[in-house]
């Protein structure tokens, strides 16, 4: 279990966060604009300063770095790294899991035919589009097998069509995967059809949780 | 309107050529062969080649990391260590060799380097000290100037995959910001390879020993050897013509596209 109990963010109006996430379950998170969805995500990572107490299987995670959270993120804008092929981006997530070279080649590959990558493996990110960039991304995120994966606005970017192609595949692999996952999204329909449960933030606080048939009762007033 | 402003533009090429024409013109072909393969020329060129490098060298290695936390960090009077650093860019070289003069002079760390048995003072050292001094806050703002352009969230997007801070930084940031960097230490090394005012007070101008390319034009104009003067500033401005064209060819160059933020 993942259980979240944040304070306040640091130059951030973050207040009043307390959250459990169950093993293997997808917690939507939905919300307004600035309310600080993808801010709490940061901090989960631990990539922004926060006061309170992050504890992935009871175990507070608060005095990691980023790298020793085991927490695979997709960011809003992706960041792929542009001087590295798919391939790479990908595999670079494994290299620090010590593996052997042919076992990283291996397992990368099988990755890539995973998410429907394996055509495009020695292309660079630019030559990519939006939905390719998006899987990379994701192949990307789970690739170090994370405790916890972070989704922050995955789809927001693509169109209509990619975006329901991609989220029937995001709901496919998160069961297969069997992993923990938050996702941040102001699309009510996209949290209602992948979330186990929707967290409603308003204000930099979780007023509710409940479950995606209660979403639209939660949400009303914004 | 255009025709106006390419009068003056027609002056500038035509002041710059003249004075190339100029360096020429007092050599004749023989001459100039005779002068560039003699022995003091080639060792000028050797011994620029040899400080500028390590100069450059140096400037890098002190520049990059400088560069880096300049761009990504905020801390008390980083406006006024900014503009310190920058300080030799607009301090005339000759001032700046003065000052180096003392610092490692017997009164500053001269003795204690000696005692260690590092001589700087009037040797190729020197050199490379009063170049480096001169090329480091190229290779700084260069940098800084690249890893400002690169978001960091690329960074935390490494650091998300388990990669060390300093796996990040040499597997994301520095290949992501290797054009900027690269132009910059180009810069730089023009700058090594044509100093003079820094490099005459620290290293000063003994033939075949601190005897650098601009040390040569100098030593050699002063001794009325004009051949010789001549054939090693024509190798400096060749020299300096090629880097520059490098730096415009990198210029040139796209950069694989990077994604910003949007929020």
């Amino acid at each position: 279990m993942t259980a979240i109990a944040l304070e306040h963010l640091a130059n951030h109006a973050l207040l009043g966060i307390d959250l459990e996430v169950e093993h293997g379950e997808l917690l939507a998170l939905v919300g307004p604009s600035g309310a600080g969805k993808s801010t709490l995500l940061h901090a989960i990572a631990g990539l922004v300063p926060y006061c309170g107490t992050v504890r992935f299987d009871g175990r507070p995670v608060d005095r990691l770095q980023p790298h020793e959270r085991q927490v695979g993120m997709v960011f809003q804008d992706l960041f792929l790294f542009p001087h590295l092929t798919v391939r790479s981006n990908v595999g670079l997530a494994m290299k620090h899991l010590g593996l052997a070279k042919k076992t990283l080649a291996d397992r990368t590959l099988d990755l890539l035919t995973r998410f429907g990558l394996d055509r495009l493996a020695d292309r660079r990110p630019n030559a990519l589009s939006g939905g390719e960039k998006q899987r990379v991304a994701l192949a990307r995120a789970v690739a170090s097998a994370p405790r916890l994966l972070l989704l922050d606005e995955p789809l927001s970017s693509l169109d209509v069509k990619t975006a329901k192609t991609l989220r029937r595949e995001i709901h496919c692999f998160q069961r297969e995967l069997d992993i923990t996952t938050l996702l941040v999204t102001h699309n009510l329909e996209e949290a209602a059809e992948l979330g186990d449960r929707i967290g409603v933030i308003q204000d930099g606080e979780l007023v509710r949780t409940g479950m995606p048939q209660d979403l639209p009762a939660a949400v009303q007033g914004f | 309107m255009h025709r106006l402003f390419a009068l003056p533009l027609i002056l500038l090429a035509l002041l710059v050529l003249g004075v190339v024409v100029a360096l020429f013109l007092p050599l004749t072909p023989a001459g100039a062969l005779r002068a560039m393969t003699s022995a003091e020329t080639l060792f000028a060129l050797r011994l620029s080649l040899v400080t500028s490098l390590a100069a450059t060298a140096v400037a890098v290695v002190l520049g990059v990391p400088s560069g880096y936390v300049l761009a990504r960090r905020s801390f008390p009077g980083k406006t006024i260590l900014d503009t310190f650093l920058d300080l030799p860019l607009v301090m005339t070289p000759l001032i700046a060799g003065v000052g180096l003069l003392f610092l490692f002079g017997r009164d500053g760390l001269g003795d204690l380097l000696s005692g260690w048995g590092i001589h700087v003072l009037f040797t190729p050292l020197g050199a490379v000290l009063a170049q480096a001094f001169i090329a480091a806050p190229i290779v700084t703002r260069s940098s800084r100037a690249a890893f400002e352009s690169l978001s960091p969230r690329y960074e935390w997007a490494g650091q998300t995959l388990g990669l060390r801070p300093s796996q990040v930084f040499l597997q994301v940031t520095l290949p992501m910001a290797r054009q900027g960097i690269l132009s910059g230490t180009v810069l730089a090394w023009a700058r090594a390879v044509g100093e003079f005012g820094a490099t005459l007070m620290v290293a000063g101008a003994t033939r075949f020993r601190t005897e650098t390319l601009p040390m040569a034009v100098y030593l050699n104009i002063m001794s009325g050897e004009v051949e010789v003067a001549l054939s090693a500033a024509l190798i400096l401005l060749g020299t300096g013509f090629a880097l520059v064209l490098l730096l415009k060819a990198m210029a040139t160059r796209p950069a694989p596209a990077t994604e910003r933020p949007s929020s």
